[in-house]
């Protein structure tokens, strides 16, 4: 089999006295959909963070294998090169979308920017693209030209998404993409993302609240608990057969089937 | 001793589970030492009344419930794997190209339609998007899903309807082995013929089959050979 495009090795997070995240290890590859669930303040959007090299982890290493087939370890390479890969081969997705967006700037300059930035050089061609991705994450051409600061929440988590996939990332982290959203147009996104991952490799690693979510989208589940993994497996397994009592309970306190 | 090993499709050995539920301090013992060797071309019923734990057995077969103890042997493309000791990544596999598991019901995922449901496993078996898609096609026909629905997804169709995607999507990619939990209990006589028939054929063309008919003469038509579970020594 394959080498992981991702992974992650004891990876530890604290906050003064607040343990974010405790000795986390795993890999992900590529074509491969894992989802993280747990409850709030157990240290999910921190994992992402460290994932992505955002932040940096008290301990612990993240490798990620590039386009090229190089090992980068992600707390050692220059800052001027985990910049661009945020721009290029990796994608984030902010359950904050401030911290995504520029709320001033035109969504249609949103996704020309990091395209721009990403090497394009053609505004037009830019333009084109974003366009075109507008139209895939569903949201109305005609509010291109409108800045984020006027789109609804659900519009704003398809913005960031649309920018974040003009790119063609081979990576993508995902802090609750759909909440807020209606579920048609959940289904939707879900289904882009799926559709991404098996044609064209996508890695997903994907934070949401929503079993369900992760019932249909992910092969693989971690279920984490005050900033440790606390049960990991095959989706299907952990959400059918849960073992640890945490897992037990997030599973049964959902109504009706996940 | 272990002749014809060539052969076998599946083995199971001492397969015990027991869920533990914590919040009602409770355990359940579902299956105590279950053991079983299946050929290809054989097909197994499981039989026992509602309970006793048919579909706890079936679905350890699948790697979607974790035994307590045992081991399960899968012939994947002619090696046998121990299931219970398999990566995550090596149980995705052998249900890539191995296993192939229909459930009671179908899970239906909004705006996928019937076609790409059943065309899913197959494309992601390495087959080409227009090979897949026309033998889907296919098995829906078979399963006289007509051709209007299939654009369609099954949210809106009715129980058996839904069913006969479900059993179209699990023959269709053509599995070395299958499971089957009750996949005929939703459908009418017609129905039920149509897909007993194609049980039938799969198995004649070497399919390993482990199955759970509620119906007894449905079971008679296509087992071998019959396990039946007993009531686990408390
Ligand atoms: N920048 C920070 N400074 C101080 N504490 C932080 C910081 N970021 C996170 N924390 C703390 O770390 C813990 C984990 O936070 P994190 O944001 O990872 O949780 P989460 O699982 O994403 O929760 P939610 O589901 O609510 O988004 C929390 O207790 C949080 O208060
Ligand atoms: N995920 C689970 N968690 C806890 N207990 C379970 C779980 N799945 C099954 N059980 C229990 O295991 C026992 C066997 O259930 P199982 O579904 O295997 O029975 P069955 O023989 O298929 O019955 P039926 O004919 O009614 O479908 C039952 O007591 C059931 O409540
Ligand atoms: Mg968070
Ligand atoms: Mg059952």
């Amino acid at each position: 089999m394959c080498d992981p495009i991702l992974k992650a090795a004891h990876l530890s997070k604290s906050y003064g006295k607040v343990r974010a995240l405790e000795d986390v290890s795993f890999e992900l590859f590529s074509s491969e959909v894992l989802s993280i669930v747990g409850e709030s303040g157990s240290g999910k959007s921190t994992l992402l963070k460290l994932l992505s090299g955002i932040i940096e982890p008290d301990c612990g290493r993240v490798t990620y294998r590039d386009k090229t087939g190089t090992l980068l370890s992600i707390f050692d390479i220059p800052d001027s090169l985990k910049r661009k890969l945020l721009r290029t081969e990796l994608g984030f997705v902010w359950q904050d979308p401030k911290e995504g967006l520029r709320l001033k700037i035109s969504a249609g300059g949103n996704i020309a920017e990091r395209l721009l930035a990403g090497g394009l050089r053609s505004f037009g061609e830019a333009r084109a693209k974003s366009i075109w991705w507008l139209n895939r994450v569903e949201l109305p051409v005609s509010r291109l030209d409108n800045t984020p600061e006027e789109y609804s929440g659900g519009m704003r988590a398809r913005l960031q998404l649309a920018k974040n996939l003009a790119t063609n990332p081979r990576v993508l982290f995902l802090d609750e993409p759909t909440a807020g959203l209606d579920v048609s147009v959940q289904a939707r996104i879900l289904d882009l993302i799926r559709g991404l991952s098996s044609e064209f490799g996508l890695a997903v690693v994907l934070v949401t609240h929503d079993l369900m979510v992760a019932r249909l989208l992910s092969q693989r589940i971690l279920v984490m608990k005050d900033g440790l993994v606390i049960e990991a497996g095959l989706t299907d397994q952990v959400l059918d057969d849960p073992i640890e009592p945490y897992t037990q309970l997030l599973v049964s306190s959902i109504l009706g089937e996940a | 001793m272990e002749a014809n090993t060539e052969n076998t499709a599946i083995a199971f050995k001492d397969i015990c589970k027991t869920f533990t539920l914590h919040n009602l301090k409770a355990q359940i013992k579902a299956l105590s030492g279950e053991s079983y060797t299946l050929s290809f071309g054989q097909c197994l019923a499981i039989n026992g009344p509602s309970g006793i734990g048919k579909s706890t057995l079936l679905r350890c077969l699948y790697g979607n419930y974790l035994v307590s103890s045992g081991e399960i042997k899968i012939n994947h493309r002619g090696k046998m794997v121990d299931l219970v000791r398999a990566s995550q990544r090596e149980i995705l596999e052998i249900r890539t190209h191995t296993i192939s598991y229909v459930s009671q019901f179908l899970r239906v995922i909004p705006r996928v339609s019937a076609l790409d449901i059943v065309a899913a496993p197959i494309i992601e078996k390495g087959l080409d998007k227009e090979t897949a898609l026309e033998r889907a096609r296919e098995y829906l026909l078979k399963l006289n899903i007509q051709e209007r629905l299939h654009k369609l997804p099954p949210m809106t169709f009715s129980g058996g309807e839904r069913q006969r995607v479900n059993i179209a999507r699990g023959l269709a990619r053509l599995s070395p082995i299958l499971l089957l939990d009750e996949p005929c209990a939703s459908l009418d006589f017609p129905n039920r013929q149509v897909a007993m028939e194609l049980f039938l054929n799969a198995k004649a063309q070497g399919v390993a089959i482990v199955g759970i008919f509620h119906d007894a003469e449905a079971r008679e038509s296509v087992a071998d050979v019959t396990c039946n579970l007993q009531a686990p020594k408390a």
